[in-house]
């Protein structure tokens, strides 16, 4: 178990490179010369030269890459062209909301997915079934921004029990924190949750098909003890990789989620940051999002290790 | 050892290729032999009709067929079954549904009901472009590496690797920053997101079947790589490639609808269902069903692709075949 946590750890090294180089070579592919740029049309060429030296954009592609990870490395991450604040700082300020948001439409996932999952399962091909089935292949289909649409225009513009879109953060009051970040989270989480059901169905049906369901049945087992304690175990594993799979829509769906609701995340920095060409920033967003999913994946694969005793990764 | 028809004695058939039923006499069972040879040489129409078969066993494959083949329609008439133009306001800005308009007019005048029906369009050609496309780039590569191996897998699987170590949404946004918003940028950026997908099912299909007996067969008849390849090895790996596509197009009709919602897709004034969402949204308050048809547009699409997509992989699943 040890070995394999060093040796997952260890492969981080090659994917983090791999992330940042695919970022840098992006801003890089992006058309136009910040010199030129910053210069204007007209310029002195021995003035852009000397720029370019300064900022070390003379030195050959592969250079310029290790000294933009050593200041990465260092916290420096670049500073907003508009505003001239530090990215860094941006991104620290914004990305709990994110995570909140991320983390929340987890929950609401599972809390959907697990329940619905199994009572499908359990008793398949009845109307039960049907429902769960087909409401999951729907909600598969709707887009996050127009499952979003819906339930602003239920929860605020029909019943008017919550707010429309907007943030407060938990300095201002732990309730209307909490009643504007209600809809995103659903938003986020039901649809996530629609595919989790399917999956956990799969799985479900699969395991209580299973000659050890049966034995445990066959001892007078109470058919709750036999699904909640023997059956969703061994369903859950290949759920809880899905899950991980999962963390990448939910980064991707939380940008659109936080362009809808105005919820002031890494997402809508992002979005806003690429609509006002603002590169530094862009950088960060990417940056910092594909380590989300990085580090989820990695939490996952160490959790998937310790819940399967029979995964020993001793290879 | 020569032997003349018709005159095969036991003692043949008990040295040679005999299988103990005609050496004891007995007649040899007809169910064993007859299978094998009818089913590796079922003609292609009689397969289809098999697939298709099982296809409309299951009633929600037939809907997601059926509306599949209705945008499609709606695509090709679209210029015919619109009543108005989708560039040019119809009528006054903001109008309730009625006979003239049903679904309304948008902010800037136009009627919704054209805008959706020419929606179709955009949706259809990021869905099949970009996985056509994926397709086309995707199957060389895992052929190669699932053929060859060696360090051709190595190299191919490990950049494949790296893309899908973006989450694809963001990988996506990345490439439209680089290409610039258009329709045929999303194509592109939506085509190399999904490469690594159709790769890695193809490079799985070739592994196993490669080591099958009818290509070693094959290769024994010193067929080229190239013949191999094509004519035996690929063929039988387009199962899952067929079901992976559709499903495929299914995701990437959602991912066009994200991106256009975000501005970062397809441009105005093109209409494309997730741009017009968005511009639609500001209205919300004022005319909430103004969000509704766009909306039910891209759910009802994506659904058809992925019902259908369920079903194939059902009609095509041997394990369910009958």
């Amino acid at each position: 178990m040890r070995a394999y946590v060093i040796r997952r750890l260890l492969l981080l090294i090659p994917t983090l490179l791999g992330i940042t180089m695919v970022v840098f070579l992006a801003i890089q592919s992006i058309p136009g010369d910040p010199i030129e740029a910053y210069l204007g049309q007209f310029y002195e060429e021995e003035l852009a030269a000397s720029l370019r030296k300064q900022y070390g954009l003379d030195k050959p592609i592969y250079v310029q890459y290790v000294l933009w990870l050593g200041r990465l490395a260092r916290g420096d991450w670049g500073k907003e062209v508009l505003s001239g604040l530090p990215v860094l700082d941006q991104i620290r300020e914004r990305l709990p909301v994110s995570l909140e948001l991320i983390f929340g439409a987890m929950i609401v996932a599972l809390l959907v997915a697990i329940p619905a999952g199994i009572t499908s399962a359990v008793r398949p091909y009845t109307a039960s079934d049907y429902t769960a089935t087909t409401g999951a292949m729907v909600g598969i289909s709707v887009p996050e921004f127009f499952g979003g649409i819906l339930l602003v225009l239920l929860f605020s513009l029909g019943l008017g029990i919550l707010p429309v879109q907007g943030f407060k953060p938990w300095s201002q009051g732990a309730g209307d924190h909490l009643a504007h970040m209600v809809l995103p989270v659903l938003t986020l989480g039901l649809t996530r949750g629609a595919l989790l059901t399917r999956m956990v169905r799969g799985c479900m049906l699969e395991v209580v098909g299973q000659d050890y369901v049966k034995t445990a049945r066959a001892k007078g087992a109470s058919e709750f003890l036999v699904i909640s304690k023997h059956a969703l175990k061994n369903a859950m594993i290949p759920v809880i990789t899905v899950l991980g799979l999962q963390v990448g829509f939910l980064v991707g769906g939380s940008i659109v989620v936080e362009t809808i609701f105005s919820v002031p995340g890494l997402g809508q920095y992002g979005i806003n940051a690429i609509s006002s060409r603002d590169y530094p920033a862009v950088m960060g967003f990417i940056l910092v999002s594909s380590l989300t999913f990085v580090m989820a994946n990695l939490m996952v694969d160490l959790a998937y290790a310790f819940l399967d005793p029979r995964i020993r990764y001793e290879d | 050892m020569k032997i003349e028809p018709g005159r095969q004695s036991a003692q043949d058939y008990a040295s040679g290729g005999g299988n103990g039923y005609a050496a004891t006499g007995v007649r040899e069972p007809a169910l064993p032999r007859a299978a094998t040879p009818a089913d590796e040489e079922m003609p292609f129409e009689t397969m289809l009709a098999m697939i298709w078969r099982n296809l409309c066993r299951s009633k929600t494959a037939v809907f997601g067929f059926i509306i599949v083949t209705a945008i499609v329609f709606v695509a090709l008439t679209a210029d015919i079954i619109a009543p108005y133009s989708y560039e040019n306001p119809a009528g006054g800005s903001l109008l309730p549904p009625s006979l003239k308009f049903p679904f309304g007019t948008d902010p800037l005048g136009r009627d919704i009901l054209t805008r959706v029906i020419y929606g179709t369009r955009v949706a259809l050609y990021v869905g099949l472009g970009s996985i056509t496309l994926a397709v086309l780039l995707g199957i060389p590569l895992g052929v190669c590496s699932g053929y060859y191996g060696g360090w051709v897998d190595l190299v191919v699987m490990r950049v494949m690797d790296l893309i899908l170590a973006f989450p694809i949404f963001l990988l996506a946004i990345v490439i439209m920053i680089i290409l610039g918003p258009s329709t045929a940028n999303v194509v592109l950026a939506l085509a190399i997101v999904r490469i690594p997908i159709f790769a890695r099912v193809i490079r799985g299909s070739v592994l196993t079947v490669k080591e099958l007996d009818f290509v070693s067969g094959a290769r024994s008849v010193s067929a080229t790589d190239f013949r191999l390849l094509f004519l035996h090895i690929l063929p039988n790996c387009l199962a899952p490639i067929i079901v992976t596509a559709t499903v495929s197009t299914a995701f990437a009709i959602l991912v066009e609808a994200n991106l256009s919602f975000l501005g970062l897709g397809t441009q105005p004034p093109t209409p494309s269902w997730g741009f017009d969402l968005k511009q639609n949204m500001t209205s919300l308050s004022e005319r909430p069903f103004i969000v509704i048809a766009p909306g039910l547009a891209i759910m009802f699409t994506v659904l058809g692709f992925n019902l259908f997509g369920d079903g194939l992989r059902d009609a095509l699943d041997p394990r369910t075949r009958s």
